[in-house]
């Protein structure tokens, strides 16, 4: 019992970890554990492909201390909305960013590039269609770790720090937490902070935020944002068969929020109206977000044995933001072991969010902004549609087989299917528009497969 | 709503305060029972959601590192 008692100890202890969110797999026993995983991720209408392969390393040592470091390379291609509304009309884009890549593959006189960006560059949308900016191709690699050493009196220390490059966006950051078991390691207490800075360099400069998006004004190449957290948690021991945790977590970002891809319809009853200094272009404007946002999330996880060994996980979050975002989540999983070596996890998510205070479908002539003769005059400081600061509700279903191929290996393979329902209140336009009867919110379906192999020794 | 829940965790923590002796831990010890049973999992779902939602942290610190704000 001597074991078990020293692994719910240390499991507990890695509550600090979990919050860093590096944190290596519950492994109290001392040696090496490897994870890996590779996620195919797909969403429908041909917008974004993802093929993400994953490996996590993580040793704990004889003093119960652990590192782990975690390397995730990601592979993204398809097609994203570039924000403009759906309309009755074709709506013809030329792409900063892929007019960037066109010139700089004209320059390495790369000729399948030029082909491929020469027809990204400028792309056409059919009457009824979503405008998607097929010029979306990314990649990501991130490498991330964290050490843990438990000291004497119950307290245990981790920190952590994590590097992330993709072609326009670098991110970087270091954390720490510190936990301390009460109550004949039944408590946990631990806080931890996290600080985090972000470059941006979108493919073709810095967009001027509220100006044409046809006049592909910039200002400059680049563009900053820090972000700090703060999260405090408690885990609880309630019975033999119920462990949770309770966290609460404030998160302060400043600086460039904005999607440098995205831009927003100005519509005059409902109708598209030509750009006064881009007569072949009707009139967009490029989004802008407040240069600070300030989050509170609670969140409460249950997990409780059933039977002898089923279980339950019952997590739920609450967020509010000062973007006007208020989000609950409900998410459920039943662990249901079959047999010793096999078993099946169901899992249901529900997301709920409001729209942040400046999301719009589209902008207007008279309440957003003013046209008189070539001057055009935006009354609002910010505004976006891009759907994530939309009302929406989403739901997840999900199954997960694990198998264990030996005592110390487990191979399993999990499938997740995502779909959007759009909640926000439709915005009139006069009938017989260009944006009656078209959709103002572009709904999300994704699907996605994970599969996955552990091993310790 | 946010009452409600502080309300019930509080209520929670104060009846946690029975002891759960070690010898009566081997339930809680076994693996499927870690808050976190797949951390690889989590990253990956943490990630797709903070992609497509406008909110992200909550079991730990708000997925960053990423140009999909």
């Amino acid at each position: 019992m001597q074991l078990t008692d020293k692994k719910l100890s240390v499991g507990l202890a890695l509550a600090t970890s979990t919050l860093l969110g590096t944190a290596p797999q519950v492994n109290a026993e001392q040696g090496w554990q490897a994870d890996t995983a590779v996620l195919f991720y797909s969403e429908a209408d041909d917008r974004v492909q993802a093929v993400e392969p994953a490996l996590n390393l993580s040793k704990t040592f004889a003093d119960e201390s652990s590192a782990s470091v975690r390397i995730v390379y990601d592979a993204l291609t398809g097609a994203s909305p570039n924000g403009a509304a759906v309309a009755g009309v074709p709506q013809t884009f030329t792409s900063a960013s892929g007019l960037a890549r066109l010139e700089q593959a004209e320059e390495d006189d790369d000729e399948d590039e030029i082909e491929e960006y020469g027809d990204r560059a400028s792309y056409t949308i059919a009457p009824g269609d979503v405008p998607l900016d097929e010029s979306f191709e990314d990649t990501r690699t991130t490498l991330s770790g964290s050490w843990s050493k438990p000291f004497g009196n119950g307290y245990t220390s981790t920190l952590g720090g994590a590097w992330s490059t993709e072609g326009d966006f670098t991110s970087y950051s270091v954390n720490g937490a510190l936990a301390k078991d009460f109550n004949g390691n039944n408590t946990t207490l631990s806080a931890g902070v996290n600080l985090e800075f972000d470059t941006v360099t979108p493919n073709g400069g810095m967009p001027v935020p509220l100006t044409s998006y046809a006049s592909h004004n910039t200002s400059g190449t680049s563009d900053t944002k820090q972000v700090t957290d703060v999260i405090a948690g408690v885990t609880q021991v309630i019975s033999r068969r119920w462990i949770m945790q309770f966290n609460a977590s404030l998160s302060q970002s400043s600086g460039h929020h904005d999607d440098p891809y995205k831009f927003l319809t100005v519509a005059d009853n409902g109708n598209l109206i030509t750009d006064p200094d881009n007569p072949d272009s009707y009139l967009y404007l490029v989004e802008h977000r407040p240069e600070d946002r300030q989050k509170i999330s609670l969140y409460w996880q249950n997990k409780v044995a059933i039977g002898s060994s089923d279980a339950i996980d019952i997590g739920y979050r609450y967020m509010t933001d000062d973007w006007g975002v208020d989000s609950s989540t409900l998410d459920l999983t039943y662990h249901w072991q079959l047999t010793d070596g096999l078993y099946l996890e169901p899992h249901y998510r529900y997301y709920e969010q409001s729209a942040a205070d400046f999301y719009t479908p589209f902008l207007q002539t008279g309440s957003d902004v003013q046209i008189s003769g070539n001057d055009v005059t935006v009354l609002t400081d910010y505004a976006s549609s891009d759907p994530r600061l939309g009302a929406f509700s989403a739901n997840t279903l999900g199954l997960k087989l694990g198998l264990a191929l030996s005592r110390h290996q487990e191979m399993n393979l999990r499938v997740e299917q995502y779909q959007q329902t759009d909640q926000n209140s439709r915005v009139a336009v006069p009938a017989g528009s260009h944006l009656d009867g078209q959709d103002q919110f572009a709904e999300l379906s994704a699907t996605w497969v994970q599969l996955g192999y552990s091993v310790k020794w | 709503m946010k009452l409600t829940l502080l309300t019930v965790i509080t209520a929670l923590l104060i009846s946690g305060c029975t002891t759960v002796k070690p010898w009566q831990r081997d339930l809680l010890a076994k693996p499927h029972m870690a808050l976190d049973t797949d951390p690889l999992q989590s990253s990956f779902d943490d990630h797709i959601y903070f992609s497509k939602e406008a909110s992200s942290g909550g079991r730990g610190f708000g997925g960053g590192g990423c140009g999909c704000n």
